[in-house]
């Protein structure tokens, strides 16, 4: 199992409350003024996005790729911060 | 893309959510974010089926996918046998709103016509307008023409006969009822059909032929439903058009497939449309002699109704009915539908000349114009035969479209051309990657293995090359004649004597040298046969000199002189009668010892190695003791830390203790501030613990004593009023560790005794065997035992922290009969004397302290 990041390691730790898209793992600073310019400015938001796509993995990545530009890896760090996320909190 | 780009772009969030769960796979809303994501995902699912279905499985799979149970199907598969299928196939197309987005069409090929279809929505459109013209693709933009070309497909396979009967009936028909069948089905099928265009565009060739046979299916079934039968040549003109454009699509990639795959398809629609299309085909009728032979083509074509249906098995006759709306003349359209019957060859030839017409067939009206329209969907059929079928097809299509929209065809033809083996590619390229990666990591891995093995062992023989080297050269001792040729006489010497001389004095020199390392070599290796000792007396070196034959002994002085000027180690010490002193003279010498033993070399090697031996377990045995100290230090220092930790716990406690006492006392000011150091430990102390401490050290905890009290008992936890004159005190004592027979009169005692003010108590009695310590007593009057409750309750006794609760009279006298009757106050000084033999009894003097 690859290891998680710091990031996803904080995110995942808490109910992300009101934290900014960027506190996502694999989201930086670019892809989140990418994700905000869509409307997607708080970390919730895209959660829904994850949720209405019903936690599909390959469709939240092509959604990501699709709205951000997200690489593969970018994808996976994003997608495996919510899932686990999802199951704890949801 | 263009075109799938249009046509995904009018699926409505609906459609490609039924779309999406057509493939089995349940989606979530779609909204505007999620739209491009679904898209995507049923592009790959129709990718995917076109794959599968690729091996053969057109059929099923067409019907598996776009079964969505259309009304139409059930219609459709009542008269159909394997169209049926595709019928159904279509049919669900042609149910769903016009806005479906590319369906799964299996025939990829003609899913090209996604983009077809919206022109053949504006071919449609035309048609309508025209008559029961098909290609009238006004609509909108796909549906329409889907349905309508998915109603036309369905109906191939009606009997000929029929069609040839209504054939006439139909061309006058489908100026008008016709076109409001068409219209009709075309919303029905349209969509559904347009969108397996699309999808098949996506597809292969092998989707085209699907289509076409789905769309066979949907023209037969439209035939059984009742429809017009130009209508259904109509439509399934018009759906072959389309699927021949989808086939335009499919041949840039495959043609050659594609051809093959779309001739069989197209001939089959085209037997089977032609029947239904009789009517229209009055071109088409041609169409579908043209299979049979061109000419009959031709003259069906001429033929407005005539048209036999046997001959409209030509597929081209319906897509010569879609040509017709470019008022193409029925000869043309003949002629196409022939050349699409007939042999590849041939068939492209009279494609190209359909196509050629078609191209030219401008949208025209149809009304009526059978002939034209046969042409068209002569060269429209022609297409489905191959590339030029489809491009053809495409052709009059485009030709259509341009006549209301743009025409889009080329874009997405073009498009169809660059995404299909970019598609291809992507996945093959992936597993390519993957392969070429495993492949790279499991060599790398071999490599490094053998690669670092490789690398030990040549390090170990090195190293032991080396050792052995260095065991040898020591063992070969040194090089004495080297030395000696250079001595420190010099040029002085060389010229002093004769070379002869100076040759026996080498010689000597020599001889000593490897006696004296065999005597030495001897000696050190333990064979102590000889000599004794490790040097030779200059004696016995003389002896030995002499032995050999050296007549040297006059240059045994100048040999030792020599050795003792050089500087260097020639192999013999001189040892003087002091061993330790250098040697300066001559004279002084003594012995004669070898500095370089020649000792074999097993012998060398062994000493070698126990050598070696001995010195590493010395260094092992340092080390463990240096270990071993630092494990014994460790050891204490964490013992020393457990134990200042258990202490300060243990302070802590007590503090605590003290603390809250503290605090009881200043909310109470007659308890006493200190606390009794046995109080602290008991309450600190488990009971159990507490045992064995008295086991060991006697009883000095017990001390049956009042010890104060732990809060004042004010109104918060006591009543307020005494409610009852009977108590029960509980905690007064522990029943495991009371010892002796009569401790319960202790007990009466010293509740006695904290209550020496009161005099209304009458009867007590101990429950000996109650596990919390309970003792219950009956007051004269509630007053008493109220006074008796303040005294008590919340008080330490023995350690125990004592709680009263009153207790109902009655159940009172129910336990304790004997006490209905009492009503003499008890005295403690009754019951000392008895206390007194009691404390006999008890093994610690505390306890009589405690009671004094």
């Amino acid at each position: 199992m690859s290891s998680t990041s710091q990031k996803h390691k904080e995110f995942v730790a808490e109910p992300m409350g009101e934290k900014p898209v960027m506190a996502l793992a694999g989201i930086g600073e670019v892809l989140g003024k990418r994700l905000e310019d869509k409307g997607f400015d708080k970390a919730y938001v895209v959660l829904g996005q994850f949720l209405v796509l019903k936690k599909d993995e390959e469709l939240f990545r092509d959604w990501l790729k699709d709205t951000c530009g997200a690489n593969v890896k970018q994808q996976g760090d994003c997608h495996g911060c919510l899932r686990e996320w999802c199951d704890s909190f949801l | 893309m263009f075109r799938v780009k249009m046509a995904a772009v009018q699926l409505t969030d609906r459609d490609l959510f039924s779309e999406l769960k057509r493939h089995g796979f349940t989606p979530g809303p779609v909204t505007e974010n999620t739209r491009p994501v679904y898209l995507k995902k049923l592009k790959k699912l129709q990718e995917e089926l076109q794959r599968g279905t690729r091996s053969g499985k057109n059929r099923n799979s067409g019907s598996i996918n776009t079964n969505s149970g259309s009304s139409n199907t059930a219609a459709g598969g009542a008269g159909l046998g394997d169209r049926p299928a595709s019928n159904d196939v279509t049919h669900p197309r042609t149910g769903r709103s016009p806005g479906s987005p590319c369906e799964k069409r299996t025939d990829g090929g003609s899913k090209v016509v996604l983009g077809f279809s919206s022109d053949e929505s504006d071919v449609e459109v035309t048609q309508n307008k025209e008559g029961p013209r098909h290609s009238g693709r006004r609509f909108r933009g796909s549906s329409h023409i889907l349905q309508l070309l998915q109603q036309q497909q369905p109906r191939p396979t009606e009997t000929t006969t029929a069609n040839v009967t209504k054939s006439h009936s139909v061309s006058s028909d489908i100026s008008t009822s016709s076109f409001g069948v068409l219209v009709g089905r075309r919303s029905v099928s349209g969509s559904p059909w347009w969108s397996d265009r699309g999808n098949s565009r996506v597809g292969s060739s092998h989707a085209k032929e699907t289509e076409e046979e789905e769309e066979g299916g949907d023209y037969d079934e439209d035939h059984t439903d009742g429809d017009s039968v130009a209508l259904n040549g109509s439509r399934g003109s018009y759906t072959l058009n389309s699927s021949k454009l989808g086939g335009d699509y499919s041949d840039s990639e495959d043609e050659e497939v594609v051809s093959t795959k779309e001739r069989q398809h197209d001939r089959r629609l085209n037997s089977r449309r032609s029947q239904p299309k009789s009517p229209y085909k009055s071109g088409r009728g041609a169409e579908s002699g043209r299979e049979k032979t061109r000419g009959g083509v031709i003259k069906a074509n001429d033929k407005a109704c005539a048209r036999s249906l046997d001959i409209m098995e030509d597929r081209g006759g319906q897509e010569g009915e879609r040509k017709t709306d470019q008022g193409e003349s029925v000869l043309p359209g003949g002629l196409r539908n022939c050349g699409f019957t007939g042999r590849s060859g041939p068939v492209s030839a009279v494609m190209r000349e359909s196509g050629e017409q078609g191209s030219n067939c401008s949208p025209t009206a149809f009304n009526n114009n059978h002939v034209s329209r046969g042409d068209c969907g002569g060269s429209s059929s022609r297409f489905s035969s191959g590339t030029n079928p489809k491009f053809y097809t495409y052709n009059s299509l485009s030709a259509t479209y341009r006549s209301n929209h743009s025409n889009h065809a080329a874009g997405n033809h073009a498009y169809l051309a660059t995404t299909q083996p970019r598609k291809l590619a992507v996945p093959e390229e992936e597993l390519l990657q993957q392969f070429k990666r495993d492949e790279v990591s499991a060599t790398g891995g071999f490599s490094a293995h053998y690669l670092s093995m490789f690398l030990l062992t040549a390090a170990c023989l090195f190293f032991m090359l080396l050792g052995l080297m260095y065991l040898r050269m020591r063992g070969a001792g040194s090089e004495v004649e080297v030395v000696t040729k250079n001595h420190p006489f010099g040029i002085e010497f060389d010229d002093a004597h004769v070379g002869k001389d100076k040759d026996i004095i080498l010689k000597v020199l020599l001889q000593l040298h490897e006696h004296l390392a065999e005597i030495a070599g001897d000696h050190d290796c333990g064979v102590h046969n000889h000599h004794p000792n490790r040097s030779l007396s200059l004696a016995e070196a003389s002896d030995y000199l002499m032995l050999h034959g050296t007549d040297l002994e006059q240059n045994v002085a100048s040999a030792l002189e020599w050795i003792m000027r050089t500087g260097e180690d020639v192999g013999i010490r001189l040892i003087g009668n002091d061993s330790e002193d250098p040697v300066t003279d001559i004279s002084e010498v003594m012995r004669l010892e070898s500095t370089h033993p020649k000792m074999s070399f097993i012998c060398r090697f062994c000493r070698a190695f126990l050598t070696v031996i001995h010195r590493v377990v010395l260094s092992i045995a340092a080390a463990v003791v240096v270990c071993g100290v630092l494990y014994y230090m460790m050891y204490r220092w964490r013992k020393e830390k457990e134990e200042t930790r258990q202490m300060y716990d243990m302070v802590e406690r007590i503090i605590d203790v003290l603390r809250s006492h503290s605090e009881a006392c200043q909310e109470s000011g007659d308890l006493q501030p200190y606390l009794p150091i046995p109080h602290v430990r008991d309450s600190l102390v488990q009971p159990q613990d507490r045992t064995k401490i008295k086991k060991g050290l006697g009883q000095p905890f017990r001390s049956k004593k009042w010890q104060g009290e732990a809060f004042r008992p004010d109104r918060r936890n006591s009543p307020p009023n005494s409610l009852t004159p009977c108590l029960k005190i509980r905690n007064m004592f522990d029943p495991v560790m009371e010892v002796g027979e009569n401790w319960h009169l202790a007990i009466h005692k010293a509740i006695l005794e904290k209550c020496s003010d009161n005099d209304g108590i009458v009867h007590i009695a101990v429950d000996k065997n109650s596990r919390e310590g309970c003792v219950y007593m009956k007051c004269l009057s509630a007053e008493h035992s109220g006074k008796a409750f303040k005294a008590l309750h919340g008080s330490w006794f023995d350690g125990k922290l004592v709680t009263v609760k009153y207790l109902r009279l009655d159940r009172y006298h129910q336990r304790f009969p004997q006490a209905l009757g009492c009503s003499t106050p008890l005295k403690p000084s009754g019951k000392h004397v008895h206390t007194t033999t009691l404390l006999r009894h008890r093994s610690s003097a505390g306890n009589a302290q405690g009671f004094s």
